[in-house]
């Protein structure tokens, strides 16, 4: 795309697109629909009658496909951190995480517990947090203002693509099959799809499912203002 | 495996294992049931849980008697004052504490008003899976939020009230906020209930899907140890708070919600009815309110006796039941909470083969699993 | 309490004791598997099995109902270097899920349930959390 290849040399007209793409971002936040816990019954209420978040654009999806924010209402346990981090890397790029609560913070109230993990922020990279127990819907919406602040002020061009996050250190509980998928910890950070592909999506490649698309001219690495793991040039 | 042949072809399918969350689009939380099922029919089903299990036994092995109050709000998250009050009981019967009077009524009061925001979660959620797409969904929040807003003044949170104390409650409720509640209870309330069964038994899309699906008997859910609205809607009249009244139960007159067919539409009519007798019961309470003492004084540092009991209570869910053990100190020894729907939840094995995928979600909706209480 | 009940509790060697509580007995372990089921076939039901780790032995409680609302609690003792008892999924079944609870949070085996395998903590946990000898670690809050 001759618009992307030039996004590094700003010019008016890739101003203005970065400018469109961030305002249509910041007003349609599509989150997932993943509750686990007791604030997901703040945030249904969000979404009801009296604190209704529609209007703001914020819309639940069924398929983590279609959505680009993930609310984490609840405390994350061992069994379900890798199905919330299987859910989190199916959401295409832009792509922002709230925890919402104490639980998702930090614990909360579960802090000491043998089986939840001390916030969500061990497994995936968190945009906004909300703090309460739960936190009232009127706390949810201003949590999702501010990310919508934070989206029109940093999302832009050539932030569209499909990578796969690996958080920095994978609890040991995790099974081996897991460990294998996600590459046992030593290639935190993101990992481009079509780059050094993990061995779940090589097969994917070998069954002849997944297809390597002909030669373009190599897009430039474009700064992503909101992700903490740095992007590995040398995989 | 299945064998089928139509115009002579002879052929067999394989049973194939579909996945049902944990992560999925209806509001019940996370719960994951691998179905085996062979083109339609459900051969087998099996709920996996542990999703949610915050270790919330062992916790309160750590905290101290009152501080677990905090974690008995968050086991059934839609119900909490249930939860608190079946913990205060258990512990002030192991203490040998006497609740004054008025705490009784005031923590029936709650604990019917919970009963009401529980089955409407329940009615949101159930019809919200069978495809109504939110309708009855927004209208339940409608009496939702004005009951929160009881909640808010009396406890001062929404949610997780923490308002229940061993021996008695935390803050009174005054003349001005009773004759609200009784205002909204007797007038407004009964107006929503009736919208609540026209967009449920008067949907006749809802009712189609749910009439004569999962017929159960009563022996069938004794044995399979359900308990609560779903076995009352098969015949039975086991109610925690007829057959063994505690709080101001004893002296309110109300009856017990039954329903002989025992399918999916029985179970959402008794709730339906429920909704309505908690309401009059309510008003009753309001009007019956002793004055006196909220709370009776006890130490701070609660050293129960030496033993452990077990208290049941009728839970919006079913029986819970909690055994508290102490070994003298400041902190349980035990603390064990029977959750009514994990015994319910054990049914679903014997409860779903052989129906259609498509009435899983009806079937399941009868049983309102709340999964914090599940997997603790 | 109905005299046929503590009729067949006496025939199980039980000793009741309480403190003014609902009635509870005390039956050997061998005897756990065929108290519960003639208890069963008088006509009471199941309420909830559970246990409490006492130091030396973890004492198995079962909680049963006899209709209405008469609460009457069985419990046995299985000592530490023998945590095994007869599985009661074949006299009552929503025991079974009551007994892989058990045994996923105290370590405690019941032969015959049909599927001794752990129910809330993830499969490739190791540990027995609600056992004295574990302790929980502290966390910065």
């Amino acid at each position: 795309m001759g618009l992307v290849d030039n996004a590094e040399q700003p010019g008016f007209v890739t101003t203005t697109l970065d400018k469109l793409l961030r305002w249509g971002r910041s007003r349609s936040m599509w989150p997932v629909n993943a509750g686990i816990a007791c604030c997901s019954l703040e945030m249904m209420t969000t979404g009801a009658a009296r604190y209704d978040f529609d209007r703001f654009g914020i819309m639940f999806r069924s398929s983590p496909r279609q959505a680009d924010v993930m609310i984490v209402p609840g405390p994350i346990t061992k069994k379900m951190a890798p199905i919330v981090l299987r859910v989190y890397n199916q959401m295409a790029e832009p792509r922002w995480v709230i925890a919402m609560g104490s639980c998702a913070i930090s614990g909360g109230t579960f802090v000491d517990s043998y089986n939840v993990l001390p916030g969500c922020d061990t497994i995936l990279p968190v945009d906004i947090y909300i703090p309460g127990c739960p936190p009232r819907p009127e706390a949810l919406l201003y949590g999702c203002l501010q990310l919508k602040k934070q989206i029109s002020e940093t999302s832009g061009i050539g932030t569209s693509r499909r990578t796969l996050y690996v958080p920095p250190v994978l609890p040991p509980e995790w099974s081996e099959e897991l460990l294998e998928e996600y590459g046992a910890g030593d290639q935190a950070g993101y990992i481009d799809v079509e780059g050094s592909a993990p061995a779940v999506v090589e097969a994917a490649f070998e069954s002849g499912m997944a297809q390597i698309e002909p030669e373009t001219p190599d897009t430039p690495d474009t700064p992503d203002a909101e992700s903490p793991g740095a992007r590995d040039d040398e995989a | 495996m299945v064998n089928f042949a139509r115009d002579g072809v002879q052929g067999a399918t394989e049973t194939m294992l579909l996945n049902i969350g944990p992560q999925h689009p209806s509001t019940h939380g996370v719960l994951h049931i691998m179905t085996e099922v062979a083109g339609e029919t459900i051969v087998n089903a099996k709920p996996v849980i542990g999703y949610l299990h915050r270790g919330i036994e062992k916790l309160a092995e750590h905290r101290t008697w009152q501080q677990d109050i905090v974690l008995t709000d968050r086991l059934d998250y839609v119900a909490q004052f249930s939860n608190e009050w079946a913990y205060c009981r258990a512990v002030e019967k192991l203490a040998g504490v006497i609740v004054p009077e008025r705490a009784e009524y005031l923590r029936t009061l709650m604990a019917e008003l919970n009963r009401i925001t529980s089955h409407l979660i329940w009615y949101a959620g159930v019809t919200m899976d069978i495809g109504t797409l939110g309708t009855p969904f927004i209208y339940a929040w409608v009496a939702r939020e004005k009951i929160f807003d009881f909640f808010e003044n009396v406890t001062g949170a929404r949610m997780m009230p923490n308002w229940m104390r061993i021996g008695g409650v935390r803050t009174d409720i005054d003349a001005a906020l009773l004759s609200d509640m009784r205002a909204f209870l007797e007038t407004d309330f009964p107006k929503e209930c009736d919208v609540y069964e026209a967009l449920l038994t008067g949907n006749e899309i809802v009712v189609s899907r749910m009439k004569g699906v999962g017929v159960f008997s009563v022996e069938q859910l004794v044995e399979w140890g359900v308990t609560g609205p779903a076995l009352r809607a098969s015949g039975s009249t086991i109610d925690l708070r007829r057959d063994a009244p505690y709080g101001a139960y004893a002296k309110l007159d109300f009856e017990v919600c039954t329903d002989e067919v025992g399918d999916s539409l029985a179970r959402a009519r008794v709730r339906l009815r429920e909704i309505r007798e908690s309401a009059k019961m309510c008003i009753q309470i309001i009007d019956l309110l002793p004055e006196g003492d909220i709370q009776t004084k006890t130490p701070r540092a609660l050293k129960p006796p030496e033993g452990d009991v077990c208290v049941r209570t009728e839970s919006p869910r079913g029986e819970l039941g909690i055994l508290v053990a102490s070994d003298g100190t400041t902190k349980p020894l035990r603390f064990r909470v029977r959750s009514p729907i994990f015994y319910n939840l054990s049914a679903m094995p014997h409860m779903l083969p052989g129906h259609l995928l498509a009435d899983m979600l009806v079937i399941f909706g009868g049983i309102d699993t709340s999964m914090g209480e599940i997997d603790r | 309490m109905r005299p046929e009940l503590t009729e067949i509790l006496a025939r199980h060697g039980a000793t009741f004791h309480g403190l003014g509580f609902d009635p509870r007995a005390d039956v050997a372990r061998a005897d756990w598997r065929a108290c519960a089921a003639e208890l069963r076939a008088a006509g009471v039901r199941f309420f909830d099995i559970t246990a409490i780790d006492r130091g030396e032995a973890v004492e198995l409680i079962l909680v049963l109902v006899d209709p209405p609302a008469m609460q009457l609690e069985i419990r046995t003792s299985c000592p530490n270097e023998d945590l095994r008892a007869g599985s009661l999924s074949g006299v009552f079944p929503p025991a079974e899920w009551g007994e892989r609870e058990v045994f996923d949070l105290f370590g405690v085996v019941f032969d015959g349930n049909p599927d001794m395998t752990r129910i809330l903590q993830p499969e490739s946990s190791t540990i027995f959390p609600l056992r004295r000898s574990f302790i929980l670690e502290e966390r910065p809050w």
